[in-house]
């Protein structure tokens, strides 16, 4: 299901137009996407939580060249599904 | 921080911003998650502009023992929800940590700000690629590395010193007037002499050398801005092009700057290294002599020592000439090459293909700077190849002729042809 789909279908179910339904759900992304900046994580009853995580720096060697890289710490986005969710589709 | 942004939070947030109702905005959340969560299950994908993909995996059953009991268990097969954030998300996360770059580790690089586990991880993954490592090493070493790139051409110094001064000497070949000459007298021997010829001219055409020494770095490697500057100049694109390499032609030209750097740093060095380089390379040539035919060799033999000569003559001395032209032609026609000589060239060249005996002395000679015995016998003789009779005449001030001290005054003998 691409964006066009999720969009079409959202707006049927919540009875907005497709143009309303596309700026609410940037909205409701871009609040997401502040929280997760601030280091919060967000919490979606019945689906899951969305999290900021901290990867350490590591060294990681080049399997071909054996050239040793030093990656630098990051932060990257982490998605766990809520139990429910987890059963229900296993 | 770290706080928990719960669902609500979040429909407060969207009615300010959208000028809803919080109610409306709950619901449409709500809406929102199951419409994914509904797509999910259908298509198994589920792709959010702004967010990023949600897919459903199937794991394959694995068997799994229970740490405590020892038992072993099968993990049935069965399906999870996997998401990727976008790119664009991504990025406007890890904005904090954007500015670092991935950096390559040199060799004996300590870890001591990298925490603990990691540091065990480093060394699970160092455990095993650690020898491989070090196994690839030299090969590396051979090929110009970006960041030692100081530390390479130093040991590759001397063994590419040798080759270069065989290089040179045979490119100088064409251009030494001598051989010139000689050709007109002596067709035979030519071929075999000019090899050695240049190495012994070399201390002697220092300047040329050095000019065709520049020559030749020039074109083997087809750069610009040598001449100007060619100490400082070259290793700036060096590094700058190693840095973009990962293509064949980084290492090329990398390579290509090393041959030229190592060249350069012979070429500075030569001037040092001339009055030892005879040296080197009279060695051989000594050992060249032993298999030498022996009734040249005996021929020579009797006739030194017959000419009352009070030092015990080597053959070293006279091998050189003779023994290059190893053909019986020799005692053949002596008469007629030299008279030839005589008539022909006003200069008074000496042939270099007969054995001449040392009938007393013709001039005594202080050596100068950079100057050697050949120089001197191209001198007195119009041929260098008759140093060696002036080695043997000067046999007791010169007990190494690979080391003339100028300011050395030698005798210079008169030489007369053997019968």
């Amino acid at each position: 299901m691409n964006n066009k789909d999720f969009l079409l279908k959202l707006s049927q179910r919540s009875g907005n137009e497709l143009d309303a339904t596309s700026r609410l759900v940037e909205s409701v992304l871009h609040s997401m996407v502040d929280q997760l900046q601030d280091g919060n994580s967000v919490v979606i009853s019945g689906f899951g939580s969305f999290e900021v995580k901290k990867k350490m720096e590591r060294i990681s060697v080049n399997p071909v060249s054996h050239q040793r890289l030093l990656i630098p710490p990051k932060l990257v986005v982490g998605f766990k599904p809520s139990s429910s969710v987890k059963e229900e589709v296993k | 921080m770290n706080e928990k942004v719960s669902l609500q939070d979040l429909a407060a947030m969207v009615a300010d911003d959208c000028k809803i109702s919080r109610k409306k905005a709950d619901q449409f959340i709500r809406d929102m998650f199951d419409v994914i969560l509904e797509a999910l299950k259908k298509e198994k994908y589920a792709k959010i502009k702004g967010l990023g993909t949600f897919k459903l995996t199937e794991v394959s059953p694995r068997v799994s023992v229970n740490v405590s009991t020892g038992e072993r268990f099968e993990i049935q097969g069965h399906r999870k929800i996997t998401f990727t954030p976008e790119n664009k998300l991504k990025e406007l996360i890890n904005k904090p940590f954007a500015h670092f770059d991935p950096v390559i580790l040199n060799e004996g690089v300590q870890f001591d700000d990298v925490p603990d586990d990691i540091e065990k991880d480093i060394e699970v993954e160092l455990e095993e690629p650690i020898t491989p490592v070090e196994e690839v090493l030299p090969l590396v070493g051979s090929v110009p590395e970006p960041s030692k790139e100081e530390s390479i051409p130093e040991p590759e110094q001397p063994f590419t010193e040798e080759p270069v001064v065989p290089e040179t000497a045979i490119e100088e070949e064409p251009e030494t007037p001598e051989p010139v000459v000689e050709e007109v007298l002596v067709n035979e021997p030519i071929e075999a002499e000019t090899k050695e010829e240049p190495v012994v001219e070399e201390p002697v055409e220092k300047s040329k050398i050095t000019e065709t020494k520049e020559e030749s770095m020039l074109e083997l490697n087809p750069e610009p801005s040598v001449k100007e500057d060619p100490v400082s100049i070259p290793p700036e694109p060096v590094t700058l092009m190693q840095k973009k390499k990962k293509t064949p032609w980084g290492w090329i030209i990398g390579i290509l700057c090393a041959l030229l750097i190592i060249g350069l740093i012979v070429w500075l060095l030569v001037p040092k290294k001339v009055k030892e380089e005879p040296y080197e390379i009279y060695v051989p040539e000594k050992t060249t002599v032993s298999p030498a035919p022996t009734d040249t060799v005996k021929q020579e033999m009797s006739a030194e020592v017959n000419p009352s000569q009070p030092e015990p003559v080597k053959v070293e001395t006279t091998a050189p000439q003779t023994v290059e032209t190893p053909k019986p032609v020799i005692p053949a026609s002596p008469q007629s090459t030299t008279s030839s000589l005589k008539t022909n060239v006003v200069k008074e060249t000496i042939a270099d293909t007969l054995e001449y005996r040392i009938t007393g002395l013709k001039a005594t000679y202080t050596l100068k700077e950079g100057e050697t015995l050949a120089r001197v016998a191209a001198n007195f003789y119009q041929n260098r190849r008759l140093w060696p009779y002036i080695a043997k005449y000067n046999k007791d001030i010169l007990p190494n002729v690979n080391r003339v001290v100028p300011g050395m005054v030698i005798r210079v003998p008169e030489l007369a042809p053997v019968e």
